[in-house]
């Protein structure tokens, strides 16, 4: 017990520390930003004298870091000036985020399982040799997912679009709820989001091969080759030691699921934190669009962490490896 | 030489044809479909659709290449200090990478180009710094793994100094195949940069200075009548992703 609780204490300093280096990133890439949001109003010049002080927003780099850091620390990213003006950041970032989790987490998801059952059914990790056509077929579909995600969404959309409205056009069906995208607020909208934001940029054929080498690894450890010579049940025990791979692939996958989001959310015409974040920069809304790059990183490094966290509780060699 | 290098090789001699894209601009030929003298057609303003898209490798071309050799040259130089060194050396090059990469690629970009301005260095120095981690890991990777090799210690048996065993045989015998790997999947990191960029918008490459993200844009946006308008640059896309980086986008 004691070896797992300094385990997962090592962890969480490592979180600590990589969160805190993330937001410092991105707190000083944004004080380096030229311009400010009184630059995109119609009247920003008139206006510039009364709002910089208001804003906060007179001073050079250095002065714009002093301040902004401290904040960050207490997470206090003051207020939207544009997006939303005088709302403040941290509950709209928030609920923003709320919003994009329920395209991301699905996707996360789909495309691990897709990834891990591919690569079951393509034979890697098993013994046994399978067909070359399953192989084949399998790299074939997943080689589509190298498609960029802003292809693969147009390509979606447009595609599905035009599909749609042949159809309509010859008669064959009548007009869908879900038609046209991206106007329309539609489960069938939300579900090919999901489907492409799992799908291309996610890379199925990099999650295929990593899953592909975590079972073979897998089935090649000592205790499963004991497990598989008694005859006993292999699913339970591949279930409970696949955990940690699996987290770790989907914690790997997590800063491009969130650019990917971004391209996602503004094809498909779906808010959420990404669509805001493209907003924010455009009307150089640096407090929220600062807010929002934070939420991401500390996204991507709590997934980290909860993926190590799993394998350190799964896995008794990491405990022992930390020790 | 990298089998894959050739296409890239072809697409920088075509990119290096000169191009003039307001004097391409022909309102009496709009949407036409390929023929001997156009080979893919024009677009909607009429302008050569193959011509465009070799000059638009220039887009993601140029700021690959710069976009490389600053991840590579970082990221050897990172790489090589915490995988020679090992210890507190390597555990704080690989923190800051961590930190580094929990910065979505696309944010990270685009905060460098807003900082530094959205042209060409912009996206070279953003999408460099999105690929350093990459580098520095692989290579630290390979060198953690190497330095206590046989062959090492038997160089320093025979009195090779240390300086000479991680730059040659170690940095260039045994790691620059790793290197160009990463070089071209950084080009390739690019190249997605570019078209979504331009897709969304703001940052990209403006109008009427081609790019495959902007005639992708421009082709469904006008509803072109010549279909190659946007199937030749996604084509373009796709044959140089698949050169670039293979087995998908880089973790």
């Amino acid at each position: 017990m004691r070896l797992l609780l300094r385990a997962l204490a090592l962890r969480a300093l490592t979180f600590v520390a990589t969160t805190a280096g993330a937001v410092l990133v991105v707190t000083a890439l944004f004080s380096a930003v030229p311009g400010d949001a009184i630059d995109a109003l119609p009247n920003g010049p008139e206006l510039r004298s009364q709002l910089e002080a208001e804003w906060g927003l007179a001073g050079g780099f250095g002065e714009r870091l002093a301040d902004a850091l401290p904040r960050a620390a207490r997470l206090d990213f003051g207020h939207s000036l544009t997006v939303s003006p005088g709302a403040p950041v941290l509950p709209l970032a928030a609920s923003a985020a709320g919003r994009s989790a329920a395209l991301l987490l699905p996707a996360a998801a789909l495309a691990l399982l897709a990834g891990f059952l591919g690569a079951a059914f393509a034979g890697d990790g098993a013994e046994r040799p399978v067909g070359a056509w399953r192989r084949l077929l399998v790299r074939a579909v997943a080689a589509l997912s190298a498609v960029p995600a802003v292809l693969a969404a147009l390509a979606v959309v447009n595609g599905v679009n035009a599909g749609t409205w042949s159809l309509m056009e010859a008669g064959r069906v009548e007009r869908p709820a879900w038609f046209a995208l991206p106007e329309s607020d539609h489960a069938v909208r939300s579900a090919l989001a999901v489907l492409v934001l799992a799908g291309a940029s996610a890379s199925l054929l990099w999650m295929l091969r990593r899953a592909g080498d975590s079972l073979t690894q897998l089935g090649q450890e000592t205790f499963v080759v004991a497990e598989r010579a008694r005859g006993g049940p292999l699913v339970p025990l591949y279930l409970r030691h696949l955990a940690a791979p699996a987290a770790r692939l989907g914690a790997a996958q997590a800063p491009a699921l969130l650019s990917a989001l971004i391209v996602v959310e503004r094809a498909f015409g779906m808010p959420g934190a990404g669509s805001l974040f493209w907003e924010s920069c455009g009307l150089r809304d640096w407090p929220l669009a600062v807010g929002l790059a934070v939420v991401a990183a500390v996204t991507a490094t709590s997934a980290r962490f909860v993926a190590d966290a799993v394998a350190v509780i799964v896995d008794p060699r990491e405990r022992e490896a930390l020790s | 030489m990298n089998v894959r290098v050739v296409p890239l090789l072809l697409l920088a001699a075509g990119a290096a044809l000169p191009y003039a894209p307001l004097a391409d601009v022909n309102a009496a030929a709009p949407d036409l479909p390929a023929s001997l003298s156009r080979l893919l057609g024009t677009d909607h303003l009429g302008r050569d659709v193959f011509r465009r898209v070799l000059a638009g490798a220039r887009a993601f071309l140029i700021p690959g290449v710069g976009a490389a050799v600053i991840a590579g040259g970082l990221g050897v130089g990172l790489g090589a200090l915490a995988g020679w060194f090992g210890g507190l050396v390597e555990g704080v090059v690989t923190g800051c990478m961590g930190a580094l990469r929990a910065v979505p690629p696309l944010v990270l970009a685009l905060l460098v180009m807003m900082a530094t301005g959205a042209g060409p260095a912009g996206l070279a120095l953003g999408a460099g710094l999105a690929a350093l981690p990459a580098f520095t890991e692989g290579v630290a990777d390979r060198l953690g793994a190497l330095r206590r090799a046989e062959f090492v210690v038997a160089a320093r048996a025979h009195g090779i100094s240390d300086a000479r065993i991680l730059v040659w045989h170690l940095l260039w015998v045994n790691t620059r195949a790793l290197v160009l790997r990463e070089a071209l999947a950084t080009v390739g990191q690019v190249l997605v940069l570019e078209v979504t960029l331009s897709y969304l918008g703001h940052f990209g490459v403006q109008e009427p200075t081609p790019s495959w993200g902007n005639m992708i844009d421009h082709a469904l946006r006008t509803g072109c009548a010549n279909p190659l308008a946007w199937v030749a640059p996604v084509a373009a896309v796709l044959v140089t992703l698949s050169a670039t980086v293979p087995g998908g986008v880089r973790r």
